[in-house]
Formats: structure tokens, C-alpha cells, sequence
């Protein structure tokens, strides 16, 4: 008794999709400086408590990292931004 | 010693007592005698802003900004500012910066009306900065974003950037 053939699976269309590298926000603006007295951008890279995000969750590169990171703390300085809260 | 002495621009910002401030004319004469005992050039002097002080500074929870920017030749006098403003009773904070990157026209933008015209003119033409270019230039601090700008009667809208792109074809998808 010839054995059944078994049909041949149909492979699974692997889906090939490649993330593109999301940009540091300030790259994608081209910003050069950041400004200590633009409040606005730097209330969107500090916790509740008034402390700063790390690269990982703000998603800056390491230059604009640093710039931020500058410039809170002269507006901590100015007490535009707070130390802690 | 090389002639290489240049001048250079700095920005002021000024934390002063709401309640001074109220007395506009002395205070802004009070710190530009401040500034130009140390032989600086004001560009302008503007009040910035009026806010609650997000921690209180010598017991105060308002105050008041005082931005300004000024020439000076370069490292002589900011050491005679800086000891003027911890010796005034007015200033309860001031932060001195170098300010080159600043153009004529990011200085106007901050300054508004409050710029010394003879001397902003004199720097753009040092500097060589067009008046027609410097109009068109933005703050730095704040780039004007995609969506904000209106884009121009016939002109053709400008592709969507990667990320949206991708984001547009799977919602298609699904």
C-alpha cells in the first residue's frame, strides 16, 4: 500500500522589516544650541520630580545630551526649572 | 602680546526682585551702569519675563528677568560684572554667557524693540551678516517645526519623513 504523501508545507512568507534608526529630536530639527531660557523643550526631557532623563527614555544622542544637560542646569541656576520637586 | 584682542558677544540674564522691578527706569539704569563700569557695549536691555521662581531664591517666590546683551572685549570686565552682581542688593541671581552664536536677528527677536539699532548695525557689519538673511533666521532654541510652517501657495507639499511614511503604509495594512 503506497504511503500517503504528505503535502509539502507552504513556507511562511518571512516579513523582513527593518526599523529605521529614530533620530535624537534635535538632530531631526538641526538644532545646534540649546537654549537654558526655552523651558518648554527642556519641561519635556525632566521627570516629575525635576530630574533629568537618561538617553535611553529621552532618545537624545550623546552631543545634545550633553547641551541639554547644560543647559537644565543653568536653568536650574536661574530657578527656571526646579532642582527638585 | 598679538593684536588678536577682539570683542566679543555676551548675554545677561538678570533675576531681580519683582517689587524693584516695578520701578522700571532705575532698575534698567542700575544694571546697564553695572555693565558698562566694566566697559561693555549694551546691544539692549529687555525685561524677559515675570514669573513664580520655581524654588524660592533669598526668600522671594516672584521675579523678574532682565535679559541683555552687550560687547566686551574678551575675559577683561566680566569678572568686574559678576562682582558688581553679588555685591548689588537688587540682583538676586545673573548668569553671564558668551553669546557668539547669537545672530543680529536671534538678538532682535529676543530683545524686540528694547535693541540699540546704531549698535546692532555697527555689529552686522562687522560680522558681515546680511540684513535680508538675518531677517530670515530663527531662534535657536525654538526651530520652527514641519507642521507649524505653512507651506507656500503652489508649492508641492514636501514628502512625509521615513517614520510617518512607515507608519502611514501600516495602517493601510491593517
Amino acid at each position: 500500500m503506497p504511503r500517503p504523501t504528505m503535502k509539502p508545507k507552504a513556507k511562511r512568507k518571512k516579513m523582513v522589516r527593518f526599523r529605521e534608526r529614530a533620530k535624537c529630536r534635535f538632530c531631526r530639527e538641526n538644532v545646534t544650541h540649546i537654549d537654558y531660557k526655552d523651558t518648554q523643550t527642556l519641561q519635556k526631557l525632566i521627570t516629575t520630580r525635576g530630574k533629568m532623563l537618561s538617553r535611553k527614555r529621552s532618545g537624545n544622542c550623546a552631543g545634545h545630551q550633553r547641551k541639554a544637560a547644560r543647559a537644565l542646569k543653568r536653568a536650574r541656576f536661574l530657578s527656571l526649572m526646579p532642582y527638585i520637586s | 602680546m598679538p593684536n588678536d584682542i577682539q570683542s566679543r558677544v555676551y548675554e545677561a540674564m538678570f533675576l531681580v526682585d519683582s517689587g524693584d522691578a516695578a520701578v522700571w527706569d532705575e532698575m534698567i539704569k542700575h544694571l546697564s551702569s553695572m555693565l558698562t563700569r566694566s566697559g561693555a557695549t549694551l546691544i539692549g536691555i529687555t525685561r524677559w519675563d515675570e514669573r513664580k521662581l520655581s524654588y524660592t531664591v533669598k526668600g522671594r517666590k516672584r521675579g523678574t528677568y532682565v535679559l541683555a546683551f552687550f560687547i566686551l572685549q574678551s575675559g577683561a570686565g566680566v569678572v568686574g560684572i559678576e562682582r558688581d552682581c553679588r555685591l548689588s542688593e537688587k540682583v538676586l541671581r545673573a548668569l553671564l554667557l558668551k553669546a557668539d552664536h547669537f545672530t543680529v536677528a536671534g538678538m532682535r527677536l529676543q530683545l524686540g524693540e528694547d535693541i540699540r539699532e546704531d549698535v546692532a548695525q555697527k555689529l552686522m557689519a562687522e560680522r558681515g551678516e546680511q540684513a535680508v538673511a538675518a531677517a530670515a533666521a530663527v531662534v535657536v532654541a525654538k526651530p520652527p517645526r514641519s507642521s507649524e510652517a505653512a507651506p507656500a501657495e503652489g508649492a508641492a507639499p514636501e514628502p512625509p519623513a521615513p517614520y510617518e511614511r512607515r507608519r502611514r503604509e501600516r495602517s493601510d495594512e491593517s
